[in-house]
């Protein structure tokens, strides 16, 4: 039994020491989540009136403005976290292992916080969440949102970040000190003994692949909640999802790169993230610029050239009206990315400061293509003759997602406090790089135990029995349970043919990932209760 | 069961916006807020130019985008051809106000109290008012409607729910018109059942030439208009949108 080396009496990558510099930073982002609270309060007493947000046609405003730009941004930031993370474990890229946990917990706080934009944007988000639970339709594409992006991903993305972290938890657990209970309960009794060691990689292996559809499909329903909607120039298009998909990734993987070269400058022994990790991020984010460039050169040549009259109406109107500045901006952001990236590349080493400037032009160019998307086909895209529209954020709203954006990064940094951020390199990865020999020898020594095999299997079917049963709840729920899909044409079409079907859906989709949980723990309660008995 | 749709003529139309007021009255919408709009738009080059009227309520679509979209089941379609509201499942969203081409959705971004005709929480009022608030609350609006006894009527016009056209529901159970037809100085709006061949409404439809708004979109509306041209791309609003509420 390989039992977990302690490393030195200190904890690894300045985890637990909070330096006065650090809680300078604490405080002055705190002020600002302080800040944007007090503007939240404003908005709940006067209404969304405080905002810049008014009624499309005779107000001439735009109804979603920048709080459904920002939700769609931090869902997107969301994607390349955990891909980047499944994609290491899929293809087996160790070199990139140290970023993992980086990239998941990017997912996990921008999701956290897409959940929050969504309530500041929403107008009574107490009866949101009792309506959603209680009357949710899958005809809506907000559907796909509530229950894969807030509640499935969320839920997944949380239990990939734990169980990868059970390792990490237990070796920090063995240092003394405040986080010892944290780190204890983290870690559920994990011993590191090879058969834990393969069952984690199994789980994770799963999850990884379960993830990557999962998340395909999460952004794809976001872009159809615009994609599907024929009454608003510039939403309909079949390119719509693929480019949430892809914008997504970009700003995702630009946000990594940010965040891993601001830990390789700030934390001790930061230099584990290695020059190859970056060359990777950056080739990955240049691709993915590529990529994105190509799909509005596409969109754009489709409306203009062939486009329907106010399409193409529309797409000049992008590209030349009151919102061109946006545009442009954010077309050049794209193209800045792209040349820093290959100045950077010119240069001997890395340098960190090029390479954050990178992380940072795309978010700019998200940002600014998201509230295009957004934004101007309501102001300028209206089909009766409503007359021009226009719309500007007002402090709430801005001081909201510059509080939201706070919150997010206290998260992070918190987390990275209390928690490794890189993964501790162990010596003994060899079930990584060559799972089929580790697992044969782990299972050689378990069929020497009489009772192993059938304690195994108990899980295993356990394990299985809660995705069969997570993805029968989820069909009929979404089928037989909730609200018919179809034209409606009687008032019972708008309630859910069980009360609080989407509840069960959502069940279905937690009870699925909970499978990991149970797959990976349970072995050791059942052992532990064994060994009590005995 | 009547199936009810409502048939405009354009060719009487003068734009005099006698509809649009009548609503007001009836449904006690806020400020800034038109369920029924008459736009006064413009078209062709100088000097062939020709300035045109069209009323706009809710046009009730059979195949509604708004009534798709709703995540919660808040707007619903009738068996008697409304498109409804329920103001007490309505979580504010927006989400139908977007996806509706015709932008007939407004939503009540603030409780909307003191900003109906008169601010009565304005200083130099209340000095006349002696501080009384008159009461706002229409109780026709409050009740509730339909077999499915759900509020649909716009009561209250609680901050930050949607609202619009309801074809003014609480009149068409007790067997009256709108308020926008019975007002009309020049009958331009009817209302009736389309499903009925003998109505008044239907004889229209069959004997005149007619168009619905924007039907390409696939919506299937319920609002017939008669004579007249629907407006175009090249059509151009004459006045500036009220962004105030």
């Amino acid at each position: 039994m390989a039992l977990l080396a302690p490393p030195t009496n200190q904890l690894p990558y300045g985890v637990g020491r909070f330096s006065r510099r650090w809680m300078a930073l604490i405080g002055g982002l705190f002020a600002v989540v302080v800040f944007g609270f007090i503007a939240y309060i404003t908005q709940l007493r006067g209404g969304l009136a405080v905002t810049g947000m008014r009624n499309i046609g005779p107000m001439g405003g735009a109804t979603w403005a920048l709080y459904v730009t920002f939700i769609i941004f931090f869902v997107g930031l969301s994607f390349a976290g955990i891909t980047v993370a499944a994609l290491i474990r899929l293809a087996r890229i160790d070199t990139m292992r140290p970023v993992a946990r980086m990239a998941e917990l990017l997912t996990v706080v921008s999701l956290i916080v897409a959940a929050m934009v969504v309530m500041a944007d929403i107008g009574r988000p107490i009866q949101a969440i009792v309506n959603l639970f209680k009357y949710a339709r899958p005809q809506s594409p907000f559907f796909g949102t509530f229950t894969l992006v807030i509640s499935g991903y969320l839920f997944a993305s949380a239990v990939y970040l734990y169980l990868d972290g059970r390792r990490d938890a237990a070796v920090c657990a063995k240092v003394p000190g405040r986080l010892q209970r944290f780190h204890r309960i983290w870690a559920a009794g994990y011993q590191d003994t090879p058969e834990e060691r393969s069952r984690h990689h199994r789980v994770t292996g799963w999850l990884a692949i379960a993830i990557i559809p999962l998340l395909i499909t999460a952004h794809s329903t976001l872009g159809f909640v615009f994609g599907l909607q024929v009454s608003r120039p510039g939403w309909h298009s079949a390119l719509q999802a693929p480019a949430f998909v892809v914008l997504a990734g970009t700003s995702g993987i630009g946000m990594l790169l940010v965040i891993a070269a601001v830990m390789r400058r700030g934390l001790p022994s930061g230099d584990q993230l290695r020059e190859e990790i970056f060359t990777w991020l950056s080739r990955a984010l240049a691709i993915l610029v590529l990529v994105y460039i190509y799909f509005v050169a596409v969109e754009l040549l489709t409306t203009i050239y062939a486009g329907a009259e106010r399409e193409r109406a529309f797409t000049e109107a992008i590209i030349t009206g009151q919102f061109a500045w946006i545009f442009w901006l954010s077309m050049a952001a794209l193209l800045g990315t792209l040349v820093v990236l290959a100045v950077q590349r010119g240069r001997p080493g890395i340098s960190l400061g090029w390479l954050i400037t990178a992380g940072l032009l795309v978010q700019v160019a998200a940002i600014g293509k998201r509230f295009l998307v957004v934004v101007p086909s309501q102001t300028d895209g209206t089909l009766l003759p409503y007359g021009q529209g226009s719309y500007s954020p007002t402090w709430v709203e801005i001081a909201i997602i510059l509080g939201l954006v706070a919150l997010g990064t206290l998260l992070y940094t918190g987390f990275v406090h209390i928690f490794p951020i890189i993964e501790i390199p162990h010596d003994d990865d060899a079930v990584v790089r060559a799972p089929k020999r580790a697992k044969a020898a782990v299972r050689a020594p378990k069929r020497a135990t009489p009772d192993a095999p059938g304690r195994d299997r108990t899980v295993t079917i356990i394990s299985i029995a809660m995705v069969v049963v997570g993805f029968t709840l989820q069909i009929v729920s979404y089928l037989a349970l909730a609200a018919p899909l179809g034209t409606s044409t009687t008032a019972a079409d708008s309630d859910p043919r069980l009360p609080f079907a989407p509840v069960i859906f959502i069940l279905g989709v937690v009870l699925v990932f909970l499978a990991a949980v149970v797959y990976e723990l349970l072995p050791q309660r059942l052992a532990r209760r064994r060994a009590v008995q005995a | 069961m009547a199936r009810y749709g409502m048939v405009i003529d354009l060719e009487r139309c003068n734009g005099c916006r006698a509809c649009m007021e009548a609503c007001k009255v009836e449904n006690a919408t806020p400020r800034g807020s038109y369920w029924m709009y008459v736009f006064r738009f413009e078209q062709g080059k100088y000097p062939n130019t020709k300035v045109s009227f069209l009323p706009r309520p809710c046009q009730h679509c059979d195949n509604a985008p708004c009534v798709k979209v709703c995540p919660v089941g808040a707007r619903y379609k009738r068996e008697d051809g409304l498109v409804a509201t329920d103001a007490d499942r309505c979580i504010g969203c927006r989400y139908c106000e977007v996806a509706c081409p015709y932008g007939v959705n407004t939503f009540n971004w603030k409780e909307p109290s003191e900003s109906y005709y008169l601010n009565w929480n304005d200083p130099d009022v209340s000095k006349v008012s002696g501080g009384a608030v008159p009461p706002y609350r229409d109780p026709d609006l409050d009740r509730r409607y339909g077999p499915e006894h759900r509020r649909i009527a716009g009561g209250g016009h609680h901050k930050d729910v949607m609202d619009k056209c309801t074809f003014c529901v609480q009149r068409v159970e007790d067997d009256r018109d709108p308020a926008c037809v019975q007002t009309c100085p020049l009958s331009v709006i009817q209302f009736g059942d389309l499903d009925n061949p003998d109505s008044a409404v239907s004889t229209l439809v069959r004997t005149r030439a007619n168009f619905r708004l924007l039907e390409d979109s696939g919506t299937d509306p319920r609002v017939y208009y008669l004579g007249g041209q629907e407006p175009g791309e090249q059509s151009r609003q004459i006045e500036a949108p009220e962004a105030e509420v």
